[in-house]
């Protein structure tokens, strides 16, 4: 059954690749792709669109779909607690407080090394959303360490959120108009950013970060009993928490990155797998999160390029517009067969 | 009273009509604003039009393509305020600002208003966006004039604006000297390149990708207008004005063969090839990458905004240079645009 259901959701998105590859603002008879694929490279145009375009797109939505489905399954798990995701703990406040510090403030402060940075480009904001998302973890790691409660660390976490959000706000009433479209527009999140070689890398750490975070599905499962259960059990709780925290703060952080704040994903996914799989054992829930997260991050990216929109659609704006009913329906009548 | 004969109504710019009437001259701008020019307040005007008393001695510029209009008309001790000095060259300017003649008024959005009163402008040319702000100005009882140069299409249509500007200071005749030269340069070179042949016309794409997307500018824009006046043709030939974003390959299945690619950006320090590619790797996709023929622009070295909108036979002179030698002086040294080497 469980199996099943697995297989499903891989073949679902292999599935989704292929039509990520078939369908984009430029049409491409299907033959032609196919030779692509195959190795013919006689019409220069189309190679390039289906490998450095199409491609590295659909396998930055795969892994970015993936991580951050797991990084708020993760949260969720910490702070048992539904409604956190993401950028709950203010990691990707944080990120988008480095990427407006290059944006915004190119230029004006350190001179020529940060304004080089900031036109430099993606590159560039890669590393300063990193920078922002890892400081702004390692600072709730190091409280999680201090105070006690779960509330207590989500709370401060939402405060960081809003400190940075206030530091961005004043950057981007300082800043002109041009700087402030760009970071707008960093902010509507994106999986076409990332080409070349920064793809291959993005991917690559994702590889590595995934099975990471599947080695802590033991200390979930326990944490999922509650603090005083998984203590008595063995666990050390303040250890375990700061782990999966450190796990989930890095997968976000790497994402947010590359492709910008996506939000939605992070927080919807987990329910939609926890549905459809009618379990919580972290075994099964992170494989099957990180699948679920991947297939609805293609059929988001899919939308948003469906042609007529051509780039138009923000995929933040898809992942909302697309997962929301989507998941609302699936809890809604996981629901009702539960009452009936 | 206004002599009939100094009437100039604009030959290219759309934006606003000029008619005399009973010795009172009458500016309608596009968007509903009616304006009454009188050498003397006592003088009636119609309803619905607004009084003012030309020429005016203080003002304030909220763009600088607005401020572009009182350099060429060697205006600038009218102008006593200005929203910033962002990437602004000219010496004179910035020596006012130093010395507090002309004043900062902060940004649209967020105007400092007792810098705006302190300036003490007659009237304030504004530049209408969605960032507002401008309420608390009207509070103060100054008269706001739309400039809409930048909405202009037509490259000589913007520059036509020098005249609107030169009826609000008093520098009519000035104001019809300079933009009859500039016509007549634009046109002079234009007729050089307007029978070339389509299969003569290289092909120009421009701009660059940020975050995943790249804002093309539509077929009737400004620039593409350029582009065609120039003996070039511009990727995009729809009715498109203002632009609009497109996906990496949508892009580059339009412009993966054009023979020209215009950048214009602030890059810090010396632009180039290889900065081009770091800052996209598949930028070097482009066939005009490839041969390089990037025409470039770095607005941190040269006045750009500040002026070009007054000189667009420079701006067509520099086009021109690149894209069809022959037409040029072999000593032509190009004001904004070279080829990036």
């Amino acid at each position: 059954m469980k199996v099943s259901k697995f297989i499903v959701l891989i073949v679902a998105i292999c599935v989704m690749t292929i039509v990520n590859l078939l369908i984009g603002s430029v049409k491409i008879p299907v033959t032609d792709i196919c030779s692509i694929l195959t190795g013919d490279d006689s019409h220069e145009i189309w190679t390039n669109i289906i490998w450095k375009s199409r491609l590295p797109q659909a396998l930055t939505a795969i892994v970015a779909g993936a991580g951050l489905a797991v990084s708020g399954l993760q949260m969720q798990t910490v702070f048992r607690n539904p409604l956190a995701g993401p950028s709950v703990l203010g990691i990707s406040n944080g990120s988008a407080l480095g990427v407006a510090f290059v944006v915004l403030l190119s230029g004006r402060i350190g001179g020529v090394a940060l304004s080089r940075l900031g036109y430099l480009g993606d590159a560039a904001m890669s590393v300063a959303a990193i920078i922002g998302a890892l400081a702004v973890m390692l600072l709730i790691v190091w409280i999680s360490q201090k105070v006690k409660g779960n509330v207590t660390l989500l709370i401060i976490g939402v405060m960081i959120g809003y400190l940075a959000n206030a530091i961005i706000g004043v950057l981007k009433f300082l800043s002109p108009e041009e700087d402030v479209k760009a970071f707008v527009v960093w902010g509507l999140g994106s999986f076409s950013r990332v080409s070349g070689d920064e793809m291959v890398l993005f991917v690559v750490l994702m590889c590595i970060l995934l099975p990471l975070a599947f080695l802590l599905v033991k200390p979930m499962n326990m944490l999922l009993l509650g603090d005083r259960y998984a203590a008595n059990l063995g666990l050390n709780v303040k250890q375990a928490r700061m782990l999966v925290i450190i796990s989930s703060g890095v997968l976000v952080a790497i994402v947010t990155a590359y492709c910008g704040p996506i939000m939605f994903i992070g927080l919807a996914v987990p329910h939609l797998t926890r549905a459809i799989f009618r379990t919580s054992d972290h075994r099964l829930l992170m494989p099957a999160t990180a699948l679920c997260g991947a297939a609805l991050a293609l059929v988001c990216n899919l939308i948003a390029r469906m042609p007529g929109f051509e780039g138009a659609l923000p995929v933040n704006s898809v992942t909302a517009l697309v997962g929301a009913p989507v998941i609302a329906y699936v809890l809604f009548r996981r629901r009702r067969s539960v009452e009936e | 009273m206004i002599d009939a004969d100094s009437v100039m109504s604009p030959k290219y710019a759309t934006g606003y009509e000029v008619r005399d009437s009973a010795g009172v001259r009458l500016v309608d701008v596009d968007g509903g604003f009616h304006f009454a020019l009188v050498n003397d307040d006592d003088i009636t005007v119609p309803d619905s039009y607004t009084k003012v008393k030309v020429p005016i001695k203080n003002t304030i510029c909220m763009t600088s393509l607005q401020l572009s209009n009182f350099t060429i008309l060697n205006a600038h001790d009218v102008v006593k305020g200005l929203t910033g000095t962002k990437n602004l060259f000219n010496e004179d300017i910035l020596q006012r600002v130093k010395d507090g003649r002309i004043v900062k008024i902060g940004m649209e959005g967020n105007f400092d208003t007792e810098m705006v009163l302190a300036a003490n402008p007659d009237v304030i040319f504004i530049s209408p966006s969605k960032r507002g702000g401008y309420d608390a100005i009207k509070e103060t009882d100054i008269t706001l004039v739309p400039h809409l140069g930048y909405q202009e299409l037509d490259p000589l249509g913007q520059a036509e604006w020098i005249k609107f500007v030169g009826m609000f200071i008093g520098k009519e005749k000035e104001a019809n000297e300079v933009f009859s030269g500039i016509e007549s340069r634009y046109l002079n070179l234009k007729s050089h390149t307007s029978n070339i042949k389509p299969e003569d016309r290289p092909t120009v794409l421009s701009g660059e990708m940020h975050y995943g997307n790249w804002h093309a500018v539509g077929g009737k824009n400004y620039l593409a207008q350029i582009f065609r006046d120039a003996g070039a043709e511009y990727i995009i030939n729809d009715e498109e004005t203002a632009g609009e974003d497109l996906e990496f390959e949508k892009m580059y299945s339009l412009a993966a063969n054009a023979d020209y690619w215009r950048i214009l950006n602030s890059y810090p320090g010396e632009f180039s090839y290889e900065a081009l590619k770091a800052s996209e790797p598949r930028n070097e996709l482009f066939k005009a990458f490839k041969e390089k023929r990037v025409i470039y622009c770095n607005m941190k070295q040269t006045p750009y905004y500040e002026i070009s909108p007054v000189e667009p036979d420079l701006l067509l002179k520099d086009f021109v240079a690149i894209f069809h030698p022959e037409l040029v002086e072999a000593e032509y040294e190009p004001k904004y645009y070279k080829l990036l080497k």
